[in-house]
């Protein structure tokens, strides 16, 4: 692999030596030739990746059913009908109707909004966090003791048991949710953040900013920043994908957004009592979650692979 | 008070241990050895017209193009070139080290012994790998297995490719640490690569590699990472083990003063291509092809005046999807001519011994 | 040629050390000595060629030199001035004077920055020029070291290594200083690469009158392009001499070895060499007396109880060696 790698990183540089010097004017349609060029290798490595294909399209259908919601289907996901109680699937509601009568279709749809809502916010939440946690953590001795002491203990405790108390102190709140769910997930963001930050740190770029005279600050956002953000933005769409299973988990158990509102782990949590006269109460939210959390996954592998130049596909 | 431990066991190790002496003929009369009976006496490797390509993102792309060359028994052949024209791919497509199945495709023929090695099946490769060619890279340290220590390396060497009992395997390796110089060999035989020095683990590998006594030794830029004052050792270990084993040595370097002292033949490789090949003394003395002239001339000396300057070759080594038409060399070259970038030019021998792809041999 | 040696220091270090504590777990806390106790004086336009083998010091004490690690003792002067003594924005205003090129060019470029930011980055640092003038002096660096202006939107990552090792060159130049520290800067490329390199950083002495320290494993290059040459060996500064002098007539038994040990690019030449026998002792725990006493064939008892010190025995040529103690040259 080695030698392919190395020819990859040469083929441009050469690409250059081949056009004649330029000036003025002819500088900015080269810097857009340029960045054309570079980008189309990275979608060429990321359309490569089928799995990574295969998740994108999973995850883009979920965001554009849960946008498109109220097009699709005219149900209010609150309504009650208690007329059609338990109904299968039909014309009328593809995915039949739950114990109070309203269609799970439409529960589906806005469940989905809750879900992936809760899951985004969550994964960038602690993506930022994690990010600022680690680099200061890698900079530091002392903040690195304190806050990855900190994160320790937090990792000492189940993440769902912790979330689970978190939410009976805080209440149960969709705000709530999200909060909890950050505070469980940062520690191991922070984790992989330092971890690579202190790899970062010792790279002799580093070093020559330092003889340049850079301040901490500028070599911490500017330089070190940049480069461990690829793992970070990966590690996002996991904590987004478990972010959303954790949310279920939570909602399931009561623990989560509260009642009436419909999450998958709402609908889910409902339609266990009714599980073997109504299968597809459970049935239908479940597929969602698993598929959208199959899709996040494959995505985040395929992220990986277009957003570092210089790795190898 | 190591060092002269270490000199006198140098010393008594030169002397060829007996059970060593041994194993070699046993391993000469092995049925699979009679297999390449047929093989003239003193060419041990025949490389004809050899080609590897890869396909890669930007399609398919020939690392090595056309490479023609021959091993005599315990000869010491010199490969150099800058990085980027393919001496370490032409060592690895010997070995046939590359993934077969999808990325790598070779064209030609390597006869070893007089058996095309590109006939041979993975599982009869294993059996040429190790055992009977055998390779040493440049960094020893990720060479070794880190877990294991340098005793257990060699011995699994040893039992994978002979048939002997544990203890018979440890006495052996034991021997060959000795016969590497290393210091107190059954005491580092338990120990662990990361435990040595860079000399001394490039010392283990050579050890490893010659366990099985094999017929050719590959030497992928065995002193590049080391001191000068290594390197001198390890440079003369291998000369060493090269004329105790009789084994044919392929020497891949960029540094052309090792391959100086150290080699009988030289190729020079440019873009995938020899472009020269001839001994020593003619490579060095009379470089007729005008890469290896520059080559020779941008080296440093320690002999230098001050203030000279020193030569440079314009431009860079082109990269393998950009391979200029006509001579490889062409574009960099003071010298070229129209006819140059228009068609590749053959070898021209220039004596016996000496040969090189170039046009203008006879006017420059 | 020698026109440096009448030209005032550019860079002093004296009597620099530079320990790290190692962590030992229980017992008394023990110190590696990378560098211990080096004097070295840089005149201007001067170019210094430091060298030794792996874990002699060189690469520590350059970096000690740039305050790229606080040294442990000593003073580092540069025009005149004690760096070392210097804090915040006074540091930062003299750092302009001296610049460093590391020596993998494959490490020493920020991966995610087009060249003509980390060009243009070194002038925003320190608040020289606007964006329009700062852009223009770049391309007029990179003109210098042989970049053309289509490189100022590429990434490190397309480039081959020597063209790399321009860029940090030019990084390096771009603050205009007084001083550039190389270390090994062309250890990683190719013969014909390195030729280029080597030449230009000639041109640039020649052109801007700069110093350089020149730190390499490889004793042929830093004769090609050292006025003058320092070996060091486990922390300490062995021999010091013009580069002809110490070519010519080696002293210390190390310098010899490390000089014999230098395959000839000539297959005629059949080298007597001095084999140094043993390994580099560790530099957490250095033999006592003269560090090279374990594996110097000349070795006396003294030898291991008395430490030599680097004095001058010609002028211009010094050596730490207790063989030219006493009587001078006629021991040799």
């Amino acid at each position: 692999m080695s030698i392919l790698h190395a020819n990859e990183m040469t083929v441009s540089a050469a690409n250059a030596n081949a056009t004649e010097t330029l000036t003025g004017a002819g500088f900015e349609e080269l810097k857009a030739r340029l960045a054309k060029e570079q980008r189309a290798i990275r979608i060429r490595r990321f359309t490569s990746n089928k799995g990574a294909v295969f998740g994108l399209v999973v995850v883009l259908m979920v965001l554009l059913l849960a946008i498109l919601a109220p097009v699709i289907c005219h149900y209010d996901p609150l309504a009650l009908d208690t007329v059609n109680r338990l109904k299968p699937m039909s014309l009328a509601h593809p995915f039949g109707t739950d114990t109070m009568g309203r269609d799970v279709f439409a529960r589906v749809l806005y469940g989905a909004r809750i879900s992936l809502f809760v899951g985004f916010t969550v994964g960038i939440l602690s993506g930022v966090l994690g990010m600022v946690v680690g680099l200061y953590a890698s900079t530091n001795k002392l903040a690195d003791n304190i806050l990855m002491r900190i994160c320790d203990g937090l990792k000492a405790i189940p993440s769902t048991l912790l979330a689970i108390t978190l939410m009976a102190v805080l209440g149960a709140d969709i705000r709530n949710v999200i909060m909890a769910l950050t505070i469980v997930s940062v520690p191991s963001m922070a984790r992989l953040a330092r971890g690579r930050a202190l790899v970062i740190r010792e790279q002799t770029y580093i070093e020559a900013m330092r003889c340049l005279g850079a301040s901490k600050l500028r070599i911490m956002w500017k330089h070190m920043a940049p480069n461990i953000i690829s793992p970070i933005i990966v590690q996002v769409t996991f904590v987004f994908a478990s972010a959303i299973i954790s949310e279920a988990a939570l909602s399931f158990l009561g623990a989560g957004v509260p009642a009436p509102a419909p999450s998958w782990g709402n609908i889910l949590n409902e339609g266990k009592s009714v599980i073997y006269q109504a299968w597809w109460i459970v049935c239908f939210p479940g597929a969602f979650t698993a598929l959208t959390v199959l899709g996040l996954n494959l995505l985040g592998d395929g992220i990986r692979d277009f957003i570092d130049p210089t790795s190898e596909g | 008070m190591e060092a002269v431990a270490e000199r006198n066991i140098i010393d008594k190790k030169l002397i060829f241990p007996d059970s060593l002496r041994e194993s070699e003929e046993g391993f000469k009369s092995t049925s699979a050895e009679d297999a390449y009976a047929t093989a003239p006496q003193d060419v041990i490797l025949e490389v004809k017209d050899l080609c590897t390509g890869f396909h890669t993102e930007r399609g398919f792309l020939k690392a090595i193009d056309g490479v023609s060359f021959s091993v005599k028994k315990g000869e010491m052949l010199g490969i150099v070139g800058e990085s980027g024209c393919g001496k370490s791919v032409t060592s690895q497509s010997i070995m046939r080290l590359y993934d077969e199945r999808k990325l790598v495709r070779y064209t030609g023929e390597v006869r070893f012994l007089g058996q095309n090695l590109f006939d041979l099946s993975e599982r009869e490769m294993q059996h040429v790998r190790g055992e009977k060619i055998a390779m040493v890279f440049q960094d020893a340290l990720s060479s070794l297995n880190p877990v294991f220590t340098v005793g257990h390396q060699i011995m699994e060497s040893l039992r994978i490719h002979r048939n002997i009992s544990r203890e018979e395997a440890k006495k052996r390796s034991v021997e060959m640490l000795g016969l590497v110089g290393i210091p107190d060999p059954e005491r580092r035989f338990y120990q662990y690569p990361f435990e040595l020095s860079g000399g001394m683990r490039q010392r283990v590998m050579i050890a490893v590699a010659l366990a099985c006594h094999p017929r050719l030794l590959i030497a992928d830029e065995p002193t590049t990472a080391l001191d000068v004052t290594i390197q001198a050792q390890i440079m003369d270990l291998i000369v060493e083990m090269n004329r105790k084993f009789d084994m044919g040595v392929m020497l891949i370097t960029h540094d052309l003063g090792v391959v100086a002292e150290t080699c009988s033949r030289v190729i020079v490789m440019y873009l995938g291509q020899i472009v020269e090949e001839g001994l020593v003394t003619d490579i060095f003395d009379h470089p007729q092809h005008p890469y290896t002239k520059g080559l020779m001339a941008s080296v440093p000396r320690l002999d230098s005046r001050s203030g000279e300057r020193l030569h440079q070759i314009k431009g860079t080594v082109p990269l393998l999807n950009q391979i200029p038409e006509g001579c490889r060399f062409a574009p960099r070259c003071p010298y070229a001519t129209e006819a140059c970038r228009r068609s590749m030019p053959d070898f021209i021998s220039t004596s016996s011994t000496q040969r090189a792809r170039c046009f203008r041999i006879g006017e420059l | 040629m020698d026109t440096w040696k009448t030209k005032p220091v550019v860079l002093r270090g004296t009597g620099v050390k530079k320990y790290f504590p190692v962590n030992t777990g229980i017992g008394a806390k023990k110190y590696v000595k990378a560098v211990d106790g080096v004097d070295i004086e840089i005149h201007k336009g001067e170019i210094y060629g430091l060298v030794g083998e792996t874990g002699c010091g060189k690469s520590t004490l350059g970096r000690t030199l740039m305050l790229l690690t606080e040294p442990t003792a000593g003073s580092i002067e540069v025009l005149g001035k004690d760096i070392t003594r210097l804090k915040g924005k006074e540091q930062k205003e003299m750092r302009r004077k001296f610049q460093m090129v590391f020596q993998d060019p494959y490490t020493s470029l920020d991966p995610k920055e087009k060249v003509g930011d980390i060009l243009m980055e070194a002038l925003e640092i320190h608040g020289i020029g606007d964006p329009k003038t700062r852009l223009d002096t770049a391309m007029e660096i990179m003109h210098q070291v042989g970049l053309r202006p289509e490189h100022f939107y590429r990434y490190p990552h397309e480039f081959s290594g020597g063209q790399r090792q321009r860029v940090g060159l030019a990084r390096a130049l771009i603050l205009n200083p007084e001083i550039i520290v190389c270390d090994e800067p062309v250890s990683a490329l190719d013969v014909s690469i390195q030729a280029q390199i080597i030449n230009l950083l000639q041109d640039l002495r020649e052109q801007h009158d700069i110093s350089f320290l020149f730190i390499a494993h490889d004793m042929s290059v830093v004769k090609y392009i050292s006025d003058r040459i320092g070996v060091m060996y486990l922390g300490h500064m062995m021999e010091e001499a013009d580069e002809e002098e110490l070519f010519k007539e080696t002293l210390h038994p190390y310098a010899k070895a490390l000089l014999s040990a230098v395959p000839e690019v000539n297959p005629h030449i059949h080298k007597e060499r001095i084999m140094l026998t043993g390994e580099l002792p560790s530099p957490m725990n250095p033999p006592s007396g003269c560090v090279f006493h374990t594996r110097c064939p000349y070795a006396t008892e003294r030898c291991a109880n008395v430490v030599p010190v680097l004095r001058e025995i010609k002028p211009g040529h010094k050596v730490a060696c207790l063989k030219y103690e006493e009587g001078g040259l006629s021991a040799g």
